[in-house]
Order: C-alpha cells, then sequence, then structure tokens
C-alpha cells in the first residue's frame, strides 16, 4: 500500500480549507512529503504486536522515511507473526527493556494494555528514545502527569494514538462550528454501543488477564478508556475546553462473565458555559452503534455520517404543500387506513454533507505519518499532546465518577 | 366492424383540453406560490410536477365526461 502522505497528501490538504492556526498539527504534514525524499530513515521499534501493534505494525511499513527494526511482545505467536510482517527483517525481544537498549532504534510504538502505557513509554523517553503510544495515555492521574513531565524534560516526541483528531469528518466538523454554521454550540450527545462481549477464547487459563485485559480493572480503563475516549478527545478540542465535572452510572447488566469492567455506562461531562456532553457506552446492542451529535442554537452535526442539519429548514415548493393538504383532506375524510404515500415535506429535515466527495484517508495512517514528521523534524506536534493528555484525565474522572457515584471536578493543574 | 374514425377537429379539441389543463396546473402553481409564500423560480423549478398535475387534470375531465356521456345515454333509451 503506498503512503498517503506521498500519494495525497496535497490533496488531502487542499480539502481541509481550515482556519490558520486551528489545526496545528495538520499543516506539519505538507512538510513531510518532501522530506521523505531527503531524510533518513526512523528506525522504529514496536512494543505489544498484538491485534492493534500488528496493524500499526502493517500502516508504518506503508511510510517510506520508517524501517521497522525491531518488535517486542511477551507473547511467543504474537512476536513471530510481527517478525513474519516484516519478511524476517525486525529483531525479536520478550523483554521491553532490552528493545530500549538498542542503540539502533529511534522511536517506539507502544500498543499494550494501558496499565504498562507510563512506565514503558517514560523508560523510552528517558534512555531518549521518541514515543507513540496508543489511547489512553495512562489509567492514574499521576501516570499521566508523570509521562508529561518526562516529556518536558527529556525534550523527545512524545504522541498518542487519538487518530480521530486527524479525520477528515472531525476536522471538517470543527471547521463548519468555527464558521457558526451550528450557531452556539449548547449540548454535545456521544454514544457507543456494540453488541459483542469483547472477550476472547483463550486457550491458556494462565493467560486470562493478559488476552482478555480489558475485562479486567487493574489493566484496563473499560468502555470509557477503551471507546468513550475517542468521543471525548473530539469534544474537548471541538469545545475548545475541558470539562468542569463529570458524573456517571455503569454496571454489568448482561455479560455477566466474571469480568470486573462495565458492559454499560451513561456519563455527563459538565462543560464552562454550562455546556454538557452526554455519553453511553453499550456491550448489548449495536443498533444505533457510534453516534456524535453536536447540538447547536442553528443545527446539528453528525459527525460519523458526516452530516449537518440546520434548523430552520427551507420550505418544499408551493405545489407539494397544495398537493400535500389536499391528499390530508382528501384521506383524512376516509375512515380507514392512512395516507402512508404521501409526498415528502417540509417536515423532512435536509442535510448539508461535510465531507461528500472528499478523499479520506484512514485517520490512523495519518496519525503515524505525522508522528513519523514529527520525529525527523524533531519538533512536537502542537497542541496535540495537551488534548490528549486532557482527554485521558477526563477518562480518569468518569471512572472515578463511576465508581464513587459521586460528582467530581476537573483537577487543579500541577504537574 | 365498424372503423373508429377521429377527426382532425376532435384531436385538435382535445389538445385544446389538455392545454386548458396545463395552464390550470399552472395557475394552480402560481396560486399556492403566492398562498404558501414561497419562491416564483418554482414555475420552472416544479414544471414535472405541474405536467403531472395537468395529467391528473386531464384524467379527471375524461372521468366526468364519460359520466356525463353514460347520463345522456341512459336518459336516450330511457325516454
Amino acid at each position: 500500500m503506498p503512503s498517503v502522505l506521498n500519494i495525497s497528501r496535497r490533496a488531502f490538504l487542499a480539502q481541509l480549507s481550515v482556519f490558520a492556526g486551528a489545526l496545528s498539527w495538520i499543516p506539519m504534514l505538507v512538510e513531510a512529503a518532501d522530506r521523505s525524499k531527503t531524510s533518513g530513515k526512523v528506525r522504529v521499534g514496536i512494543i505489544g504486536v498484538g491485534s492493534r501493534g500488528s496493524k500499526l505494525l502493517l500502516h508504518l511499513q506503508t511510510i517510506p522515511q520508517v524501517k521497522i527494526v525491531a518488535v517486542c511482545d511477551t507473547y511467543q505467536p504474537h512476536l513471530y507473526g510481527a517478525k513474519k510482517m516484516t519478511d524476517g527483517h525486525a529483531r525479536t525481544y520478550q523483554n521491553y527493556q532490552d528493545l530500549l537498549d538498542q542503540p539502533d532504534v529511534d522511536a517506539v510504538v507502544i500498543a499494550t494494555p494501558p496499565s504498562f502505557h507510563a512506565s514503558i513509554t517514560c523508560d523510552a523517553l528517558g534512555v531518549g528514545k521518541h514515543v507513540f503510544c496508543e489511547k489512553v495515555m495512562a489509567l492514574t492521574l499521576d501516570d499521566c502527569k508523570k509521562m508529561m513531565r518526562v516529556q518536558k524534560e527529556t525534550g523527545r516526541i512524545l504522541q498518542i494514538g487519538f487518530q480521530r483528531l486527524f479525520d477528515v469528518r472531525t476536522i471538517k466538523a470543527y471547521e463548519a462550528i468555527r464558521q457558526g454554521k451550528v450557531g452556539t454550540l449548547t449540548c454535545l450527545k456521544t454514544h457507543w454501543h456494540r453488541n459483542d462481549s469483547w472477550r476472547r477464547t483463550v486457550k491458556d487459563p494462565t493467560r486470562e488477564k493478559s488476552v482478555n485485559w480489558r475485562l479486567y480493572n487493574d489493566a484496563s480503563g473499560g468502555l470509557m478508556a477503551e471507546l468513550a475516549s475517542h468521543q471525548i478527545v473530539i469534544s474537548n478540542w471541538i469545545l475548545g475546553a475541558v470539562p468542569e465535572s463529570v458524573t456517571g452510572l455503569g454496571g454489568i447488566n448482561y455479560w455477566n462473565d466474571g469480568r470486573e469492567t462495565h458492559d454499560n455506562v451513561s456519563v455527563i461531562f459538565r462543560f464552562p458555559n454550562g455546556v454538557l456532553l452526554n455519553q453511553t457506552c453499550i456491550l448489548s446492542n449495536q443498533h444505533y452503534g457510534v453516534v456524535e451529535q453536536f447540538m447547536g442554537s442553528k443545527g446539528t452535526i453528525e459527525l460519523e455520517a458526516g452530516k449537518l442539519y440546520l434548523e430552520s429548514q427551507e420550505p418544499s415548493p408551493g405545489i407539494y404543500q397544495l398537493i400535500q393538504s389536499i391528499e390530508e383532506k382528501v384521506f383524512r375524510t376516509i375512515p380507514i387506513g392512512g395516507a402512508s404515500w404521501v409526498l415528502n415535506n417540509n417536515a423532512e429535515p435536509k442535510a448539508e454533507h461535510l465531507v461528500e466527495g472528499l478523499y479520506m484517508p484512514s485517520p490512523t495512517q495519518l496519525e503515524l505519518e505525522a508522528f513519523v514528521e514529527s520525529v525527523s523534524s524533531n519538533k512536537l506536534l502542537p497542541d496535540l499532546l495537551d488534548q490528549s493528555y486532557q482527554a485521558s484525565v477526563a477518562v480518569i474522572l468518569a471512572n472515578e465518577a463511576i465508581n464513587r457515584g459521586k460528582i467530581v471536578h476537573w483537577p487543579q493543574e500541577n504537574m | 366492424m365498424k372503423d373508429i374514425v377521429i377527426t382532425r377537429a376532435q384531436i385538435r379539441l382535445e389538445g385544446q383540453r389538455f392545454g386548458l389543463c396545463v395552464l390550470g396546473a399552472f395557475l394552480m402553481n402560481a396560486l399556492s406560490i403566492i398562498y404558501f409564500q414561497t419562491h416564483w423560480v418554482e414555475l420552472v423549478t416544479t414544471l414535472p410536477i405541474t405536467f403531472a398535475l395537468a395529467g391528473v387534470l386531464y384524467l379527471f375531465s375524461i372521468v366526468f365526461r364519460s359520466m356525463r356521456w353514460l347520463f345522456y345515454l341512459f336518459k336516450s333509451r330511457s325516454g
């Protein structure tokens, strides 16, 4: 697969008629294509090559500047699979410290369960490696702060894998909101509904926790970290703020299989000016799937669908309205049945497509290319790490609110 | 079997009747634009609907004329 940056970066960026400075990490992508022809390779090691890690490996292999030199995992079959994906070129390690000791590794990609993110990230930054770490940053506030502090002290690149910030739909929604198309944002509503247990089959019972880590509180932040965090980071960014407080509930009402993390959560974040973000995540019904609704005084954006609905709709043509009113009068006089075939009228909301006809590169591909560019130029992508930190903290606070059954307030910052 | 002969005058008359239906539909469109306070450009943009409405009016006129013909036929035979 050819690199997105080489094929269509310019086309991709041209379609994003964003305000200068608003998307501060996007313009850096512009420089990357030219650099890819001239600069040396970025030598990457991947720590954790399970399902997500091996997917990242495949994406990285399409970037011309990247050379995968090492992979690490505690599970031998994963290591074997990852080495095979690199045609046997990558060296394999079972201990991440051994990989970090390798002088020919410039950057590491961390795709382990979140409970390991902080320690591996800090160790990697400490020995001078650049780090791309999957979301969320960590499971405790202290760990998140520590990661930020170590990044500042070492000056190395740290990027967190919130790929939705590189999604064309998100960027176009941001643009539409900043242009005032939805008026004053007053309410955000998101949900992420699935119908699967999250449980994977484990042949060796001793590996239960390492395979099904999402189901255990000491390794995972549950639904808030795995699903809702993607929507929190977008909400923070679009509102240009962090939540003041959060409250919520959660529990296990369907998958009673010995898991610890909840299979349903519902939380409400309160932002400045009283803007509410209402989120639900469930694992027992997928009918409504993934939805992000940004509601303002003039319109609503449905992000997943890439649509903008305006509050004041243009009325239907007069002749339609005339026919409609005649039909209604005729059918009202008939005692049975109803006018189910009546023409659509102005009650049908019309949508403006935010991304119709636009090229939509994979957000994961773009975020990795942005990381590589960041490493090549040794420049941290502006604002991106702060957004990732704030979203990770919001997840931690939401889980605290759910577990304590209280309203939890945004902490005083003292990193 | 006797041939049915449609004269040129009959064709012209039917054409005139259809033209009247088109005019009627067009007037209905104009009146609905005034009544519902929409845009005059709809006189052009909704032309397909106007012609479809004219077809419906013409069909109604055929039904009405058939009923009138049957009424006079019944009346002449019974009288």
